[in-house]
């Protein structure tokens, strides 16, 4: 049997006319706050990572006067830092420091420094870009070594970690006399650049951008309409006779 | 006035005490039934099916391959070679491979390199062969026997199945047709079922590797096994008969309850019957994304479950097999070497679907089961999700309660609600909100209540996360008549909310939202989307296509739907299918039909009545306007999954619509068949009568589909 509807009732649509419009405006707050704060994450692009029957590594020691060059295309993202593979050469490498400093266009846009005696040796290091949203289009980065504790024979440099693979819109310029562990790398002579072993060398890591995700927008946008909606079809109050 | 109400009480109470003492008889009379029910069940089995066990039982024979001889006597051996061609599916998975790490490669931006097998041969005009090894052994059995099962082991060293096949000779003439089945490369065993008498048996065994003798043996028996699934599913079959020939008004008065105990048995062969055989539609997708989810940010991937999300778990055609592929999978679901990998702790909203099937994969872990009964657990999750949503849908149904019904235990819905599919999710919430939707067009008088369109809406949304497009359904609710709202302005902006939400989830296809950690790139490139099963499908350039042959493609998807419509009424292709296991002939697909048209015209007397007390409000069937609208919206809706279907599935300019199957219009189906209720066509059959008619015919045809496509094929 159907209960007619009493005070309970009443008092039920009472709360449904405060709860409704309250959740509709709490997703609507909710909807904008996950866009005006999006959540940032990395997106790590391995550059030159796989390796192959054939592949050799190469190491290329940092110099204190020259730099060694990394030219890349971010195809217009901002790049927020690279990835690469530092070998220490079995040093503590104690008051070492590599400056990498970011050039966009010819003009520098980003000046930073990474302390070398810290970390494992042959490890992967993050170097992040300060300014970074200016570190977008045609890239240029710069790395040598600061003499600030004393230079180390070359042997016992950090050196940067390459193989001779050939990688579309990026490119390592290094400079000249440049020594690498294997003297047939940088054969003029070779006829296929894509070939391991051959060709100049190339520095193996990752790229890092990054993008915004918004994690709530989705849900917050549609229940915002769905509450709405349900508003729209609570009783109106009755109007009280004077 | 009180002398009437006293009398109510007086009635009232003696009805109760009238209840009671008819209680225990009722509940005897059920058990009986049961009992009789599963005896039968048992008895049967005996009769039909062990009966050669029982009067010509043997001790099973072994055979050692290395003890046979090439010169003669009763086991002889003989080597040969051969060139066999592989199936279609086969050879489309080889180009699909191909084809997808060339498109890995151009990403990449790395040159393909191809993999040489050397038993592979392509051969001119495309096909692919492969060489095999012929070993052909003869056995003569030491007298004329019943041989029931054939039991084969051979030691593989590939991971590539083989197979063999068994030509039985009676009386010096071949008997029956040859015998074949696969030797899995994984439990290193095949069983194939003989069933007839012999004198010699000739086991033609095929394998691209070659084998060492001393690793092969087969077994020849006729043993006592009852078979368990076939006792469940007599018994089940003969309770569902005793049922509805015992419970006369159970069926109509208590309708989604009979739906679920239906549904429920329907659910638990088809999962116990399947066991962990990935039969479904992209069933290792689904398995993949369920198990993750069942874990929070860090997942524990066990080799068998590795396995199922890449479809590559070993199949069995009968008891003795999944004996074998059981003990293989428990073996390797430890946890103790399983793969370590990380997750976003935020779930993506097309991946929430997969929460029945998740919670499942989870209890199934937490209370460390093997890994059979974890799958058929998850499997149940979902069985129970999409039963739950279809009661409340039975029961929120004003007058076309059947008809919800009948949709709801379509053999599809109830082979996908008890598959590893988010399926169950897609047709159990649409039905329900087809249902609100639609209970409010019946009543077009009365206002729509607050709560009906928050429960219509959420399960407009929920069944729509995986699939948004079917949102284009809820749309309907705009065309809802002004009466049902307080004032127009109230109706106005209701109505605005409902469009702007589905025009945001249709959205969300296009753009989805970038809701949690990787795969940005693949999201927001348009290149790179399409569905990667497909040879040379893109999202971009198919539209493209589209729109600069707009009336090719026109008529190109008029043509598809006319011919996929006629290929079910006419053609010969069944309509109701149980995944990759088969489907129904086209008579069945007539007759539900038939029931359902049938069941939407006439009118039940009994809820006339009902309708004249004004117990039941409203009319049974919609305004000449809203039919209209219905039939466009379906139609329109046809036309946006074929779309769809071209758009990410089929090559670019490709003058066919690839990938669109009969079980995506399953959502339509109540719509459309509400367009023909009337209000005219009275037939005068009882409503318990009517209601008892539909669940037989549909539980009949579910049964029928379980004997003929899961029974008689994996638990022989």
């Amino acid at each position: 049997m159907k209960k007619a509807k009493g005070p309970t009732g009443k008092k039920k649509i009472g709360i449904a006319r405060i709860l409704f419009p309250l959740l509709t405006l709490l997703c609507l707050a909710g909807f904008i706050g996950s866009l005006i704060f999006p959540n940032e994450v990395l997106d790590t692009y391995k550059v030159n990572m796989s390796e192959e029957e054939g592949d050799e590594t190469t190491l290329l020691p940092l110099s204190y006067v020259e730099p060694i060059s990394y030219e890349i295309d971010t195809a217009g993202r901002a790049m927020k830092g690279v990835q690469l593979g530092i070998s220490k050469r079995g040093q503590t490498q104690s008051g070492q420091i590599l400056h990498y400093d970011v050039y966009a266009g010819g003009n520098k846009v980003s000046e930073n420094v990474y302390d070398l005696s810290a970390g494992e040796d042959l490890q992967y290091v993050y170097l992040p870009f300060v300014n970074d949203t200016a570190c977008s289009g045609s890239l240029r980065i710069e790395l040598k070594l600061d003499a600030g504790a004393g230079e180390l024979p070359e042997e016992e440099r950090a050196a940067l970690e390459a193989n001779h693979r050939q990688i579309d819109g990026i490119e390592t310029v290094l400079y000249e006399g440049a020594a690498t562990s294997d003297p047939d790398a940088a054969d003029p002579d070779a006829t296929d650049p894509d070939a391991a072993g051959q060709g100049v060398p190339n520095l193996r890591g990752s790229h890092i951008y990054s993008h915004n995700t918004y994690p709530f927008l989705y849900d917050f946008r549609i229940l915002t309409f769905v509450f709405l909606a349900v508003s729209m079809a609570l009783p109106r109050r009755e109007r009280r006779s004077a | 006035m009180i002398e009437r109400i006293r009398k109510h009480l007086e009635d009232n109470a003696m009805m109760k005490k009238n209840n009671r003492a008819d209680r225990l008889p009722v509940v005897l009379r059920i058990l009986v039934s049961f009992l009789v029910c599963v005896t039968t069940a048992v008895l049967l089995e005996v009769a039909l099916f062990q009966f050669p066990s029982v009067t010509e039982g043997y001790e099973a024979l072994s055979y050692k391959a290395q003890d046979a001889s090439e010169e003669g006597g009763d086991f002889t051996v003989r080597n040969e070679k051969k060139l066999v061609r592989l199936t279609e599916d086969e050879e489309e998975s080889i180009r699909v491979e191909r084809n997808n790490k060339k498109l890995l490669s151009d990403y990449l931006g790395k040159e393909q390199q191809e993999e040489e097998d050397p038993t592979l041969v392509e051969k001119e005009d495309g096909t692919f062969w492969r060489r095999v090894n012929r070993i052909v052994y003869t056995v003569d059995l030491p007298s004329r026997l019943y041989v029931k099962k054939l039991d084969f082991r051979a030691k593989l060293k590939d991971e590539k199945d083989c197979g063999y096949s068994v030509t039985v000779y009676d009386k010096g003439s071949q008997s029956g047709d040859v015998v074949y089945c696969s030797v899995s490369a994984k439990t290193k065993a095949g069983v194939a079922n003989i069933g007839r008498h012999a004198s010699r048996l000739e086991i033609a065994f095929m394998t691209a590797e070659k084998i060492d003798p001393s690793g092969i043996r087969f077994y020849v028996c006729n043993d006592f096994t009852p078979n368990m699934m076939r006792i469940l599913f007599m018994s089940f079959l003969f309770i569902t008969i005793a049922f509805l020939v015992e419970a006369e008004h159970l069926p109509e008065q208590k309708c989604e309850w009979c739906f679920a105990a239906f549904c429920l048995s329907l659910g638990l062969l088809l999962i116990f019957g399947i066991g962990t055989n990935q039969v479904s539609y992209d069933e290792h997708v689904h398995a993949r994304s369920a198990y993750k989810l069942s874990f929070g940010q860090m997942i524990e991937t066990t080799e068998s479950a590795l396995q199922m999300s890449g479809n590559l778990l070993p199949f069995f055609h009968n008891p003795e097999e999944r004996e074998l592929v059981a003990a293989y999978e428990n073996a390797n679901h430890d946890f103790s070497w399983a793969d370590i990998g990380f997750q976003s702790r935020f779930v993506r909203s097309e991946n929430r679907v997969y929460y029945p099937l998740a919670a499942g994969f989870f209890v199934g872990r937490v209370l460390g089961l093997s890994f059979p009964l974890t799958v058929a657990l998850a499997k149940l999750g979902n069985l129970l999700m999409y039963i739950a949503v279809c009661f409340f849908a039975i029961r929120a149904a004003k007058r076309y309660k059947e008809l919800v019904s009948l949709v709801a235990l379509l053999p599809g819905n109830v082979f996908q609600a008890s598959s590893i599919s988010y399926d169950a999710v897609v047709n159990g919430f649409l039905l329900l909100g087809c249902v609100y939707l639609y209970n409010e067009f019946l009543e077009p008088e009365s206002k729509v209540k607050p709560e009906n369109l928050l429960i219509m809406l959420l399960s407009f949304v929920i069944g729509c996360q995986s699939k948004p497009i079917y949102i284009i359904m809820a749309c309907m609710a705009l065309f809802w008549s002004r009466k049902k709202f307080d004032s127009t302005p109230r109706a106005v902006i209701c109505k605005i909310a409902i469009l702007v939400l589905a025009g945001l989830m249709i959205y969300n296809i296009f753009r989805p939202t970038p809701a949690a950690g990787s795969d940005y790139d693949l999201v927001g490139n348009f290149d790179f989307a399409g569905d990667k099963r497909s040879v040379g499908s893109s999202v971009t350039g198919q539209i493209s296509y589209i729109f600069s042959h707009p009336l090719a493609y026109t008529l190109l998807l008029l043509s598809c739907m006319g011919k996929m419509l006629f290929n079910y009424l006419l053609g010969g292709t069944g309509f109701f299918q149980y995944g990759y296991l088969g489907a129904a002939p086209m008579a069945a697909t007539w007759l539900i039909l038939a029931a359902a048209v049938f069941l939407a015209v006439t009118n039940p007397p009994e809820q006339d009545q009902d309708h004249r007390r004004g117990e039941v409000k409203g009319h049974r069937s919609m305004g000449r306007i809203h039919i209209i609208l219905t039939l466009i919206m379906t139609l329109g809706l046809s036309a946006v999954i074929w779309t769809s279907m071209y758009v990410s599935y089929t090559p670019v300019g490709a003058a066919e619509i690839r990938g669109v199957q009969g079980r995506y219009f399953t959502p339509l189906f109540l719509p459309l068949l509400l367009c023909l209720c009337s209000e005219k066509h009275v037939f005068r059959l009882k409503n318990s009568e009517r209601n008892r008619l539909m669940f037989g015919l549909i539980t009949g045809l579910n049964y029928l589909m379980i004997l003929f496509l899961v029974i008689l094929v994996y638990d022989i």
